[in-house]
């Protein structure tokens, strides 16, 4: 999904107002698009915000969310439960309004009155600043933990690695359990992850790694969001294995990296951060050990 | 000789008012029916596959076939899933009601109609266990419609044809 097709995406599901604002804005120029009931609709540019004309009614919201989804909110539940849906073309929808729970569980949403849409991009080249310590010295392809807040180009570092990594021969295998990473759709990858990337959509970590390794022989394996033991479970098991893996986490600095296990346990060989005041940029990585091997700042 | 071609005339026009008559009643049995069958079917996917709900009315249109008395319940369902991804925040009971005003069906009847606009207007929102609640309330009442739609094709059509036939006779004995 290029940007036309994303705006024209956007274009039909918003209201008048917001999609002009969102027609005039250059290729590639908005990062998320941010709707509240009661108010307007505001854009996030690289440029900076900016508020469209308009109040959205909540009924309106529902309808854009029912729209975004394709009318296929009902089917995405479990999604829902976790706060998003993803969206076709890999852009993200995080969702808010009355929580319906069971006890401790959520079991659905319903009023829903914001929503944040977060615009998956395609930026080629946006991996260059890690891509010289992604292989070591004989040319096997190291681990690698990309740590950053979210918004700064996570997975859209995590999407050119792969790339640059399956342009180079290697075999790459995505666990996308969130669909962010390539954005399948009927069966195709939408975003670029290379010519020699298998993507496994929709499935936990801890199966998906296990089904690429059992199956398809990887000698990457890629995912977005680690989380709980089982992840980490999953990770060390992929490296006793052989296969190296490249992830992502949320955290805003090395300490509060640290606090993660996946961290304490030294999984990865190389950990990326991510500064948290741009997107994309590489404020440092550091070695298995955790000693920094490049400190300065990388813009894509 | 007038008078036997104006009586033969009579007993025809009659005969055939009463088969309009006849197949205006089948007609609406045979829709109700195919209603009855593409809302099956779609409880069904709406428990299995739980597609996008463009999908779900294709599919149900789909279903439907060729069977006499499905096209014009399968032309609206289809319109308003063209409607849908042609116009996604027009909502599903809007777009149902564009289709309805495009294919026409002048045997509807107001219990039926009323049925399919509240489930065209549930289905667009909530859980799927909430929607295949709403396609199986819809079901409910369809049912015995189709039923009573049957009966009354089977036997006030052939009534109506009698009828017909011997009112065109009579016209045409009081002609002769």
């Amino acid at each position: 999904m290029n940007w036309q097709e994303t705006i024209q995406f956007f274009s039909l599901c918003m209201p008048r107002a917001v999609s002009r604002t969102l027609a005039s804005q250059p290729e590639g120029g908005v990062r998320e698009i941010r709707i509240r009931a009661g108010s307007g609709a505001v854009l996030r540019t690289n440029g900076g915000d900016i508020v469209c004309p308009g109040v959205i009614s909540p009924a309106q919201v529902g309808q854009m969310a029912e729209a975004l989804s394709e009318h296929a909110l009902y089917a995405r539940a479990e999604e829902q439960r976790q706060g998003y849906v993803t969206l076709r073309g890999g852009h993200r929808m995080g969702l808010c309004g009355r929580v319906i729970t069971h006890g401790q569980t959520v079991r659905a949403l319903r009023e829903i009155s914001s929503l944040c849409i977060r615009v998956a991009g395609q930026w080629t080249g946006a991996a260059e600043g890690m891509i010289p310590h992604l292989l070591d010295e004989s040319g096997f392809v190291r681990s690698a933990l990309i740590v950053g807040m979210p918004g700064t180009g996570k997975t859209t570092l995590l999407r050119d690695a792969c790339r640059w990594l399956s342009q180079r021969g290697k075999h790459v295998c995505i666990v996308d359990e969130r669909s962010e990473i390539a954005a399948v759709c009927d069966g195709a990858a939408q975003l670029d992850v290379g010519p020699n990337t298998d993507v496994l959509d929709g499935c936990s970590k801890e199966a998906g790694f296990r089904w690429m390794i059992r199956s398809m022989s990887p000698q990457v394996l890629a995912t977005d969001e680690l989380g709980g033991a089982v992840d980490l479970q999953a990770v060390l098991e992929a490296g006793r294995s052989g296969v190296a893996v490249l992830a992502t986490l949320h955290g805003r600095d090395l300490e509060h990296a640290l606090l993660h296990p996946l961290v304490q346990q030294r999984a990865f060989d190389r950990y990326v951060l991510l500064s948290p005041g741009g997107v994309g940029q590489i404020s440092m990585i550091c070695d298995e050990q955790l000693r920094p091997l490049h400190a300065h700042q990388e813009a894509v | 000789m007038l008078g036997a071609t104006g009586a033969l005339v009579c007993v025809a026009a009659g005969t055939a008012l009463g088969g309009w008559l006849r197949e205006r009643r089948l007609a609406r049995w045979r829709m109700l029916r195919a209603l009855t069958e593409m809302l099956g079917f779609m409880r069904l996917m709406i428990a299995e596959e739980r597609p996008a709900l463009p999908d779900l009315l294709a599919q149900c249109a789909a279903s439907a076939g060729m069977s006499p008395g499905s096209s014009e319940a399968a032309r609206r369902f289809l319109l308003t899933s063209e409607e849908l991804v042609r116009n996604p925040l027009s909502g599903l009971g809007c777009a149902y009601a564009k289709a309805c005003a495009q294919v026409s069906a002048p045997w509807e009847q107001m219990e039926e109609k009323q049925a399919l606009e509240n489930l065209f207007a549930q289905l667009g929102s909530g859980t799927a266990s909430m929607r295949e609640q709403a396609v199986a309330t819809c079901l409910r009442r369809l049912r015995p419609l189709m039923d009573g739609a049957q009966q009354e094709a089977e036997r006030g059509g052939r009534l109506c044809m009698q009828l017909g036939a011997l009112l065109g006779l009579m016209a045409g004995i009081a002609l002769w």
